[in-house]
């Protein structure tokens, strides 16, 4: 479908330099009424510093901006919006100890007469624009009792009540499980029939063949081209984003594990997201587990570790019973968690990438009771050539990553603590096509040489090219575990939504 | 140009104590002398040391409040060691010890009791100042063994002997924090706790063990200042914790934790002590001078921010 | 847990309400702080003279130095508890007013002493003289000057320590002693810089003032603080022979200090006698009798010839 809406948003040579970096050079970039346009390209594509210059959180350097045909200089995020450009970030940015109300009138208050605020008001108009993004939780409700989809909502809903004709998703399906996802595209397609232009960051190829009418892709920071979804063949997006062929299909699963190495029992944590949680990983085998955000695949695996407390069930490796209370009673013992938050559950973003690799094994690296600096390096190194990390040197911080070399440091530190069991938590999450098969490689790699690897995931395709059995979980219980003919995305599905048809 | 930029930006705070230096040198004829340099060294001395503590607890994302008052509870209890007759050497490292406990006290509750550092330190500021006084009613105490206040007034080769402690205590800081694992893991916590925790580092034990160095020095600073002063009071080093805080975060460490380092506290403690010594020296009335350093910790940290958001 | 939580709040209702409820006479006794052996002696002094009269003494004392705050909370709670008299030594000459209306209204007579409420403050706040019972900080600095000329032949290079800025008594003591010497064409003031009353920043400041000043014959603490700070630091250059120091406030360090040969002398207040005059009119305007509205108590010089008998003096009210 080739739209053919008013020009909204029109962007012509773009271009942003930081120090160090040319984010962007001469983009361009267009966006009509009624329109869904995708924005693709790697991390450090310069998707976000695109979208940052249009909604005023940066200043563009060179290039010219035009809102419905009158150029424009956008300044500031408050004068983005008065142009009715909104913008849903990752991170929300509602306040938590406000209501939903509150939230979406925030700065905008009705008031009465006396120049109190009319509640009344307030509370009628957010529960209408709730409605409309079918949002169902009482207006009165403290944000920080929201789930991520239902703040996703509530920012919908703030963008709707500003009248906004533009209105830009970043990576807007990251945290949802498939129940939002579709729900999401629902209101997404509505905004589309009522002459919004729709700016879609995603790195889901198949969200953009549901939702997406236009993609524009760009690559280390310039304009690829723009082309129609429909008739577009995923091959083509991928060398466009990529710049060279990759093959979706390829498999990844590693040949001839061997016995069973770790075992869990039973498993049951106090906060009784898990409730009975058995499986068994074998050495040089990638086990998966699938299963619906919030169904405790993450809470069960911490519980394994020890950073959630459990209260039932047994944990075996190599046939003896073993105990965790903490992570590090996990990491002595060779169980290693990554988990699926990189940035503030996994790295510390302030220390260099060297530090970052050696951060759980220093005794490794201790030469007559001192640190050896010597030692470190060499072992960072190691890393950073066998993973094929990209940076200009390990002194740089962990920060200036990207999200993919990121999760490799994070991949080095496991190994360097020569661990038996690694534990994934949604590995590949916001990292590009290209880092994804990496990623995919490495783990392989692990499981022949002699790991046991464990994959949380919730895109079902990738733990299909992946593992070699996959465990489902649905309410804190493992339902199924699939390998061979049974493992396929519906029967993945129909254990994970609990016998639903699918 | 633009190469003089860059250099008095990466080295900004030993270009502001130069600056200084020269600036008081030509407003001063005293000055630049060797015995006022020595001075200003001995001046700062015990700020400095008690400010490695306090940057080992900033690096962890935490705070001290309590380092002055401990300073006094440790030199009352040194002044009434030393004139009950306790031998010299066991009240040097009691009075440490008595430290030493106040901040293992305040590490246990803020890791393991999960209690703000700053209320916790906040309380342990009040109770040992409230300590110091009650010990002996809020008396000074004077009349120590001669041998004592040696351990202040001796010098080596015309070096005071404080500048050798605070060296000592640096080169000691300097290995714990970049050759030792606990060092390593104070940068951690502070830029990350929970990631630091699932990599499988007792977090807890590390962060009382930042508190425990901090209460060790803050003693140890008490019974060095009983011997300089050859008198305890209850209520001396007051507002130690603010001048440590200081010292920290003009040299470069960061109040949100994970970033900074010792050798910046060093400089920003002897940046404190030329600026108190040179505005005295030129006899400039109390009131500016509160004003000038005031601006010099508010100028420190803005250009901090200006060179990270530069980067 | 909730037990103890309870048996607390017993306490803490019951502790006032039988203070309250005492039948015998109650003066209220509220120094600048405690922390201090100037104040200490007062307070024993007072506890001595209360017990003698045989009236109750509540001694309370704010925990920071300078704290207004702190004494008019104190002195709020001690009105609604009805004490018969309260004496106070504020630490702000105005900012104690309104606790002072506020007594008045409830009848309770208020006995200042040491550190005066500011007797303009008082007048324009349409309240009556308020008894005072102190020494003149003016003059006891003054007595520190004509001793200072004295010892060196009224001609030299001087130095002040002063207090914490903007305190009465910071300016008073600095005014008496520099009054006195600025009128002796061969001194010269060369330096004037605060140590905040404290013995660390003495020692501090004086070590730099002599290295800015070299020939400096005499140095001026205004309290003995600061003045056992500058003779560490004299000591540590060796200049023994050549500065002296004058201190005030006569503290048991400072005397110890002047039998060692080490301080040249110390103005004496005396502290005692305002904690015992402070009690005993107390009880005076209790029972209705008129007072006198300003009692100046002496300063003295103490110094080597008479620190013996000073001494001896002082550790009644040990």
């Amino acid at each position: 479908m080739t739209v053919e809406g008013r020009v909204l948003v029109r962007m012509k040579g773009i271009s942003k330099h930081f120090p160090g970096v040319q984010a962007l050079r001469k983009v361009d970039f267009e966006l009509r009424e009624g329109e869904v346009h995708v924005l693709l390209g790697e991390n450090g594509a310069g998707k976000s510093t695109l979208i940052k210059i249009l909604s005023g959180a940066y200043r563009r350097d060179e290039g010219e901006i035009f809102i419905n045909g009158k150029r424009v200089d956008i300044e500031n995020p408050r004068q983005a919006m008065e142009l009715g450009i909104a913008t849903i970030y990752q991170e929300f940015s509602l306040i938590p100890f406000l209501t939903a109300a509150e939230n979406v009138f925030l700065g905008r208050e009705f008031s009465t007469r006396y120049g109190l605020i009319d509640w009344n008001r307030m509370y009628r108009e957010a529960r209408r624009f709730m409605d409309s993004v079918g949002l169902k939780v009482s207006e009165k409700r403290k944000v920080a009792q929201l789930s991520v989809a239902e703040k996703q909502l509530l920012e919908i809903a703030k963008a709707l009540s500003l009248n906004s004709r533009v209105i830009i998703f970043d990576e807007p399906t990251a945290t949802l499980s498939g129940e939002e996802v579709k729900h999401l595209f629902s209101i997404v397609r509505s905004l589309k029939k009522e002459g919004r232009g729709i700016i879609y960051i995603s790195h889901r190829l198949e969200e953009i063949e549901e939702v997406g009418d236009r993609c524009t892709v760009l690559r280390d920071g310039e304009y690829i081209g723009t082309v129609d979804v429909k008739g577009v063949k995923r091959s083509d997006l991928i060398e466009m984003i990529a710049g060279r062929t990759v093959d979706l299909s390829k498999k990844f699963i590693p040949k001839s594990p061997g016995k069973v190495v770790f075992k869990v029992n039973g498993l049951k944590t106090t906060d009784r997201k898990v409730s009975k949680v058995s499986l068994d990983v074998r050495e040089g085998e990638i086990l998966g587990i699938a299963g619906l955000v919030g169904s405790g695949r993450t809470e069960a695996m911490k519980g394994v570790v020890g950073a959630e407390k459990v209260i039932e069930g047994e944990i075996i490796l190599n046939d003896t019973p073993i105990e965790n209370r903490h992570p590090w009673d996990a990491l002595k013992k060779g169980i290693v968690y990554l988990s699926e938050d990189r940035k503030s559950e996994g790295l510390v973003l302030k220390m260099n990438i060297r530090h970052n690799i050696t951060l759980s094994s220093l005794d490794a690296v201790i030469e007559r009771g001192f640190l050896s600096t010597k030692k470190e390096q060499g072992v960072a190194s190691e890393y950073i050539k066998n993973l094929k990390i990209k940076c200009p040197n390990d002194k740089v911080k962990a920060d200036s990553l990207s999200g993919g070399n990121q999760q490799k440091v994070l991949v080095a530190r496991a190994l360097a603590c020569k661990s038996k069991v690694l534990i994934f938590d949604e590995p590949t999450r916001g990292i590009d096509v290209a880092a994804k098969e990496e990623i995919y490689a490495i783990l392989r790699q692990l499981a022949e040489m002699g790991h046991a690897v464990i994959m949380i995931s919730s895109e079902i395709p990738e733990l299909l090219r992946c593992c070699n059995r996959i465990a489902v979980m649905r309410e804190g219980e493992v339902v199924a575990v699939l390998s061979g003919n049974e493992a396929s995305s519906e029967g993945i599905l129909h254990y994970a939504l609990g016998g639903v048809a699918v | 140009m633009n190469r003089i930029v860059n250099v008095v930006k990466s080295y900004g705070i030993y270009f502001a104590l130069l600056t200084l230096v020269v600036v008081f040198s030509f407003a001063s004829e005293w000055f630049f002398t060797v015995d006022n340099l020595m001075d200003i060294l001995v001046q700062s001395s015990l700020i400095a040391i008690a400010a490695v503590g306090q940057t080992f607890v900033i690096l962890t994302g935490g705070i001290d409040l309590s380092v002055g008052s401990v300073v006094a509870f440790s030199s009352i209890c040194t002044g009434m060691m030393l004139v009950s007759g306790i031998p010299i050497p066991l009240v040097i490292i009691l009075g440490s010890l008595i430290g030493t406990l106040y901040g293992l006290v305040n590490g246990v509750l803020i890791s393991y009791g999960k209690i703000p550092a700053f209320i916790v330190t906040l309380g342990a500021m009040s109770i040992a100042r409230g300590g110091a006084l009650a010990l002996n009613s809020g008396r000074p105490i004077s009349g120590f063994p001669p041998g004592f206040e040696k351990i202040a007034s001796y010098s080596v080769g015309g070096i005071p002997v404080f500048v050798f402690y605070t060296l000592i205590v640096y080169v000691i800081g300097l290995i714990v924090m970049y050759k030792l694992k606990a060092g390593r893991y104070l940068f951690a916590i502070g830029g990350n706790k929970q990631a630091t925790r699932l990599a499988g580092i007792n977090v807890r034990r590390y962060e009382t063990f930042a508190y425990v160095v901090a209460g060790l020095l803050s003693g140890l600073v008490g019974v060095l200042l009983t011997a300089r002063l050859n008198y305890a009071t209850p209520l001396s080093g007051e507002g130690y914790e603010l001048d440590t805080i200081a010292a920290a975060v003009i040299g470069g460490t960061s109040l949100s934790g994970g970033e900074g380092g010792l050798i910046g506290t060093l400089v920003g403690a002897l940046l404190l002590g030329t600026l108190k010594d040179g505005l005295t020296l030129l006899n400039v009335v109390s009131y500016y001078q509160e004003i000038i350093i005031g601006s010099v910790i508010i100028g420190a940290v803005f250009y901090e921010r200006a060179k990270k958001s530069g980067e | 847990m909730r037990k103890w939580v309870v048996g607390i709040l017993i306490v803490l209702i019951a502790l006032p309400v039988s203070l309250g409820l005492a039948k015998t006479t109650t003066i209220g006794f509220i120094p600048m702080t405690l922390s201090n052996e100037y104040f200490i002696t007062m307070v024993n002094a007072a506890k001595q003279e209360a017990k003698k009269l045989g009236v109750k003494l509540i001694i309370q004392a704010g925990q920071r130095h300078g704290s207004a705050e702190e004494q008019m909370r104190i002195m709020e709670t001690m009105i609604a508890h009805h004490v018969n008299a309260i004496c106070i030594v504020p630490s702000s000459s105005q900012g104690l007013i309104p606790a002072l209306r506020k007594a008045k209204k409830a009848g309770i007579p208020v006995i200042n002493l040491d550190t005066r409420f500011d007797p303009k403050a008082v007048k324009a706040a349409g309240l009556k003289v308020v008894p005072f019972i102190g020494t003149n900080n003016y003059y006891g600095a003054q007595i520190a000057g004509w001793f200072a000329l004295a010892i060196t032949g009224a001609k030299g290079e001087v130095a002040i320590l002063t207090g914490i800025a903007g305190q009465q008594n910071t300016a008073d003591r600095r005014n008496g002693f520099y009054d006195v010497v600025s009128k002796a064409s061969g001194i010269k003031v060369v330096a004037e810089q605060t140590a905040n009353w404290e013995v660390e920043q003495g020692y501090n400041v004086t070590q730099t003032i002599l290295r800015a000043h070299p020939n400096l014959r005499l140095i001026f603490a205004s309290n003995d603080n600061m003045a056992l700070g500058a003779i560490r630091a004299i000591k540590a250059v060796k200049k023994q022979k050549k500065v002296v120091v004058i201190g005030y406030d006569a503290i048991p360090a400072a005397l110890d200090s002047i039998e060692a040969g080490e301080l040249a002398g110390t103005i004496a207040q005396f502290p005692a006698e305002m904690g015992i005059l402070g009690v005993r009119y107390s009880v005076d305007a209790i029972k209705g009798k008129k007072i006198p509205s300003y009692v100046q108590t002496p300063s003295e010089l103490i110094f080597k010839y008479n620190v013996k008998a000073f001494k001896k003096y002082l550790s009644q009210f040990k």
